[in-house]
């Protein structure tokens, strides 16, 4: 690398990070004054310092009895139904996706270490039931359970009934075509043949037309909102769903991008989906879901400010930290491990966000099936974004690339951050949609043991797995097939975590259909963990 | 409004808001060092090389123009690069595809049967310590100097055990002129042109 260029990117690095500074500094001051106005009309009247916590036994949970309290409880209701048919049939499709999505990649799981399995057909070889696998859990299962739990939370965020319901009904429609048509033609082999990009771009309109169809309520929405002040999960949700689709266009537009151009823009796109699309959506939810079960703010807007625009800076130059090594121009790698090393700040300011909102509450998750799932989630991802800066580090990734210490990562996010945070979403959103409680505490209580022992096994296998195998492959004197044998018990291992997630997600599945059908027990208080004689959040 | 009825919704806390706590110092502490360090990373790859490639990437072998830097060359680096993805590293090959290198009375016999092979290639049956393979072997005319096939030659006759003479660059030059651009040899043709290893 010349001196020259190295310049060029110090001075846009400094100015772009100053210049960042400098705008979240002057949102905070002028929007200062006028959050604290707003933070007050937010609270419906009457429910400020009503804790929920039911450690301390003596407080009263919010009842709700003046006039003001009764017309906003009407109002949220209002709110949940005016979104009840758009958000019911996204959740469904996704959950639907979530079992076909899981059982590919216990298919994939179960060849890697038993490749005569099933091997005598072209419909289940490897290459074509992993990218089944990954399209069917990201398009399927991520994106549309994400896409559900936004629609449901816009018109509680911007308090007025969600406008176009029908338009984001027909979105799910045709979103749930795409995927149909996507994994159908990738099981036929008529893949594009670029990871996350699988899908022939003539199926991908479908997804753009479906994305744009769900726009447009969330704009309408938007358009009438009735709060001044848009509450930081707003802020993630709109610019999640303004990203996605460019970042899905650019990327799946045929033939322009050839060579090492086209494995640049393909891992510029896919770490974009991670990054621009399903985090911000994950930690929108949880931003919401923290603070509304624990009755208390999330403890700093300044915070949430840094940690919502430093991910925007940052994240969209991540990609090529996917290609180090490879034959791409030093700069642009380099840029890439700088950017996802600044990665660090918007993650270490989230999670003060969040961790230090449930400091002190921490009792709650013993009882709440939604708060163990969320604030676990949250968790998570700070763990797996740590974990990723340290792996852009060209000295780590060296030995983790080509491993399945990557897979170990990339489950750490999609599931233990993402998925565990949509479930924790869906506990939340069902009851409110549907007036009834869920059926049976220990069908939520099977269902979080078994995922959360599965990907544990999961997570500390492979990561095991995979960074032997990466000292390993440095050794040009190890022979490969050595390295392969060595990695078997680990894999056999992955496959039985893999087992008890898919279990868990069965037991999900089943109790999610239940509930829909209102089949099953009929219980009147909230379904928790442990059985409580008082009224708290689910 | 009955009591029974929207119990969830009745339940709920307040929607959301943000408190307004400071950030902590520790904070910008951290981000000032990040942004050091960036600065220096950047500079740090001041010098490197334009067009990525790290310590995993196939070594550039080094220009041969003249005949006597032949034992300069780094036959096991050839080998490592070119052969080891089938004959393995250990020169064992892979039993039922890639014949072993180790012990093999090809590869101890006459050198003009490998000099034969590495020039034109190989295809077809043959038998390498009792057992038989039936694969491809590419040629590397063209894609070798004349120096570094017989330096990567001189390498596997020396290693695992094996020991045999060394193969000097004069005996390619040699088949070269001999044979010109031939099609791949078969274990056959070789016995019948060389004899039997
Ligand atoms: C239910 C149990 C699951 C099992 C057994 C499983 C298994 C697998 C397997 C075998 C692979 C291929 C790895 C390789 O090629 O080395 C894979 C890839 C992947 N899985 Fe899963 N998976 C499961 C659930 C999920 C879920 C729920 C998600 C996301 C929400 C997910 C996200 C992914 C992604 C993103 C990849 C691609 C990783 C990469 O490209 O490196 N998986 N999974
Ligand atoms: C600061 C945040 C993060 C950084 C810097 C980061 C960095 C990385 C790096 C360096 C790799 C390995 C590339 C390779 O060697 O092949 C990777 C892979 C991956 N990461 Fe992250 N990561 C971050 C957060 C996340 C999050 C939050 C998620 C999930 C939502 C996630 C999901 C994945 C997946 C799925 C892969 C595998 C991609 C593939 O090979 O198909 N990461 N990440």
């Amino acid at each position: 690398m010349t001196p020259t260029i190295a310049l060029l990117l110090i001075i846009t690095f400094l100015l772009s990070t100053v210049g960042l500074l400098v705008l979240i500094w002057s949102i905070s001051t002028n929007q200062f004054s006028n959050s604290q106005n707003a933070a007050r009309t937010i609270f419906t009247p009457g429910e400020e310092g009503h804790s929920e916590d039911p450690a301390r036994e003596d407080t009263s949970a919010y009842k709700g009895d003046s006039k003001a309290a009764k017309e906003a409880f009407t109002a949220r209701r209002v709110q949940d139904q005016s979104s009840k048919p758009a958000v019911l049939i996204w959740l469904s499709s996704a959950v639907f996706w979530l079992l076909i999505g899981s059982f590919y990649g216990l298919l994939a799981s179960i060849k890697m270490h038993y490749p005569e399995f099933m091997a005598d057909s072209q419909w289940w070889t490897f290459g074509r039931i992993r990218p089944m696998h990954l399209n069917a859990v990201v398009y399927g299962w991520s994106s549309m359970a994400g896409i559900g739990a936004v629609l449901f939370l816009v018109p509680r965020l911007f308090k007025t009934p969600l406008r176009g319901t029908p338009y984001a009904v027909t979105g799910a429609i045709i979103w749930n075509i795409g995927v149909i048509l996507g994994l159908g033609a990738i099981n036929f082999g008529l893949s594009d043949g670029q990871e996350w990009l699988e899908f022939p771009w003539q199926v991908d309109f479908l997804f753009v037309l479906g994305g744009a169809l769900c726009a447009v309520p969330l704009l309408l929405t938007c358009a009438r909102r009735t709060v001044e002040h848009l509450y930081v999960s707003s802020w993630y949700f709109l610019a999640a769903l303004v990203w996605f689709p460019f970042l899905f266009f650019i990327a799946n537009v045929p033939k322009v991008f050839p060579g090492a151009t086209g494995a640049t823009v393909n891992w510029w796109f896919a770490h974009n989906v991670l990054g621009l699309w399903v985090t911000p959506l994950g930690i929108g939810i949880a931003y919401y879901i923290i603070p509304k079960i624990l009755g208390r703010p999330i403890i700093s807007y300044k915070l949430s400010l840094i940690g919502f625009w430093s991910l925007a800076l940052f994240y969209s130059q991540v990609g090529i930290h996917h290609l180090i090594g490879g034959p791409i121009p030093t700069w642009l790698v380099t840029l890439s491990i700088v950017h996802s090393v600044m990665m660090s700040i918007p993650v270490i300011t989230v999670a003060i966000n969040h961790h230090g909102t449930m400091w002190g509450s921490f009792g709650r998750i013993k009882e709440s099936p939604t708060l163990r799932f969320v604030w676990i989630g949250a968790l998570m991802y700070t763990a797996t974004s740590l974990q990723g800066s340290l792996m852009a580090l060209r000295s780590v990734n060296v030995i983790t690339h080509f491993t399945h210490y990557t897979i170990a990562h990339a489950h750490l996010g999609m599931y233990a951050f993402l998925s565990f945070i949509l479930f924790g979403a869906i506990y939340f959103i069902m009851p409110r949609l549907t007036d009834r409680e869920w059926p049976w505490r220990r069908m939520i209580s099977l269902h979080f043991w078994l995922v959360a022992i599965g990907i544990l096994i999961y997570f500390v296998s492979l990561t095991t797995a995979g960074w032997l195998q990466g000292l390993a492959l440095l050794d040009a004197k190890t022979p490969f097939l050595e390295i392969v044998q060595m990695t078997i018990p680990y894999l056999q291992a992955r496959s039985l975590g893999g087992g008890l997630m898919v279990a868990g997600h069965i037991v999900f599945v089943v109790h999610f259909i239940f509930m829909l059908s209102r089949r099953g027990a009929m219980t009147q208080g909230p379904t928790l963990f442990r059985v409580r004689t008082k009224e708290i959040s689910q | 409004m009955s009591e029974k009825k929207y119990r969830a919704h009745q339940r709920e806390g307040p929607e959301p808001e943000e408190g307004v706590r400071e950030v902590p110092k520790l904070v910008f502490v951290y981000i000032l060092i990040l942004i050091i360090w960036g600065v220096g990373y950047y500079a740090w790859q001041i010098g490197k090389p334009m067009q990525g490639g790290d310590s995993r990437s196939v070594a550039i072998q080094p220009a041969i123009n003249s005949e006597n830097v032949a034992t300069l060359i780094d036959g096991g680096a050839i080998y490592s690069i070119q052969c080891s993805a089938c004959h393995q590293a250990t020169g064992q090959g892979i039993p039922g595809a890639f014949p072993p290198l180790a012990g093999s009375e090809w590869v101890l016999a006459d050198s003009a049967i490998l000099v034969s092979i590495l020039q034109d290639g190989l295809q077809g049956p043959i038998v390498v310590a009792g057992n038989t393979y039936n694969g491809v072997m590419p040629y590397f005319r063209g894609k070798l100097s004349s120096a570094e096939i017989a330096a990567v030659l001189t390498y596997i006759r020396s290693e695992w055990g094996n020991n045999a003479d060394r193969i000097d660059p004069i005996m390619v030059d040699e088949h070269k002129t001999r044979f010109g651009e031939r099609v791949p040899w078969t274990s056959d043709e070789l016995i019948a042109e060389f004899g039997k290893p």
